[in-house]
């Protein structure tokens, strides 16, 4: 079944969305709010960075996972 | 809390209206654009058979009367903004459909299609909440400047995946169908979950079903109507403000992953924002059996279609089959992360 594989990156996705969200809400949320400054700006600039950090393993994975896709068919690749 | 006859009244005319426009009109439209000649080459059939486009105006004026029949049965700001969101992206397509607009040109344009909801907003404190619902873990804090910077970037993200689906007979329209029954979906149980938010918030969403259904009709193999960018781009606009408004965003990202995923594929395969005429090469071509094969160049944009066709060749029929099961399992997802996040 042709459609397996996508399905199974499809639900990889999902699966990505609710694992980050638990991450962003136990982890995240509970750092400094971003505003903050003195001793804890730098917790607050972890603070965002690990969100973007989330947001770019969701692709990197997904980039991934194409990747293998891909070279599992043998095809698109340059040629050597 | 279950629906009163007023409720049905509320979601069946913004269904019935827009849906009749679009299969009463369609044929005489066609007929029109056929003998100006605006028409395009089906590319993906022997003998490239001329069809009308871009079907766009007409769907884009059947959005906007169920929006006007929403606001006649409950006048709120709320279809008004949808109805202005709908045609600023519109017309955005429409421009790139007579006069071919830049790979960045057109989505630095589209964010123009969010200002009506933040401006909105700003007058009118009901039309969006400033959080994110998150499945099992419930809203976030109120956040209205980063969250209205969100609404402008997730209009150019969202119209563009869905016109980077919208390549063969049938997949734009039963793609934007389907979609749009996970975001009625969605917000019909926030709704009737949440006794204090009003209908309305889901009845703003029928329209869209209401004219991907009708258009499905004309837009099926074989097709006897392209919707042109101005179509594609007013359905992924729409559906972008719907879940904005109907506080769906979570559930409605996963309906349209496959979407996603095929646009950041196209993206990084062509490195940027390159307008398709331009790219180097199709990911597709038709073979001399009539099938439709996986590209073998090697700078080929790597699209859903493509990797789908790397198992071998289909017809378009097949294909199109394919992608939109695929979108029907990432709306079941959808549903499942609607109800983890209204129900549980």
């Amino acid at each position: 079944m042709r459609l397996a594989p996508l399905m199974i990156m499809t639900t990889v996705a999902w699966l990505l969305i609710l694992v980050e969200s638990y991450v962003f809400f136990q982890f995240i949320v509970p750092f400094p709010p971003i505003h903050e400054i003195g001793v804890l700006a730098r917790l607050a600039l972890l603070k965002v960075g690990l969100t973007f950090g989330l947001g770019a393993a969701w692709f990197a994975i997904m980039f991934l996972l194409r990747y293998f896709y891909v070279r599992s068919r043998g095809v698109a690749r340059p040629p050597s | 809390m279950l629906p009163t006859s007023t409720d049905l009244l509320s979601l069946s005319l913004p269904f019935a209206v827009p849906f009749l426009i679009v299969l009463s009109l369609m044929p005489r439209y066609t007929r029109f654009l056929a003998k100006r000649g605006t028409v395009v080459e089906d590319v993906h059939k022997v003998g490239a058979p001329k069809v009308p486009s871009p079907a766009g105006p007409l769907l884009i004026l059947s959005l906007v009367v169920g929006e006007v029949v929403e606001f006649a049965l409950s006048p709120t700001i709320l279809p008004l903004v949808i109805a202005a969101v709908v045609l600023v992206a519109g017309v955005v397509g429409l421009v790139d459909d007579l006069y071919v607009l830049g790979g960045k040109a057109k989505p630095l344009l589209l964010i123009l299609a969010g200002v009506p909801v933040v401006v909105a907003e700003l007058y009118n404190p009901t039309v969006y909440s400033s959080r994110l619902y998150f499945p099992l873990f419930g809203p976030t804090g109120e956040h209205f400047t980063i969250f209205s910077i969100l609404i402008l970037a997730s209009m150019p993200i969202v119209a563009n995946a869905y016109n980077m689906m919208d390549s063969f007979n049938g997949e734009i329209s039963g793609f934007t169908f389907l979609t749009s029954l996970a975001l009625i979906f969605g917000i019909g149980l926030r709704v009737f979950t949440s006794p204090s938010l009003a209908t309305e918030r889901l009845a703003i969403a029928v329209p869209l079903a209401a004219v991907s259904l009708a258009f499905y009709i004309f837009n099926r193999y074989p097709s006897k109507a392209f919707d042109g960018d101005s179509g594609a781009l007013a359905f992924g606009a729409m559906y972008a403000v719907v879940a904005v408004t109907g506080g769906v965003e979570f559930a409605a990202i996963v309906a349209i992953v496959p979407a996603i995923l095929n646009s950041f594929y196209i993206l990084s395969s062509v490195r940027g924002f390159v307008e398709r005429r331009k790219m180097d090469a199709r990911p597709t071509y038709l073979g001399e059996d009539g099938l439709l094969h996986a590209s073998k160049e090697p700078s080929a944009p790597t699209t859903l279609v493509r990797m789908l066709l790397f198992d071998g060749p289909l017809s378009e029929k097949e294909l199109v089959r394919e992608i939109l099961l695929l979108t029907a399992f990432a709306c079941v997802l959808s549903a499942g992360t609607s109800f983890l996040t209204w129900v549980i």
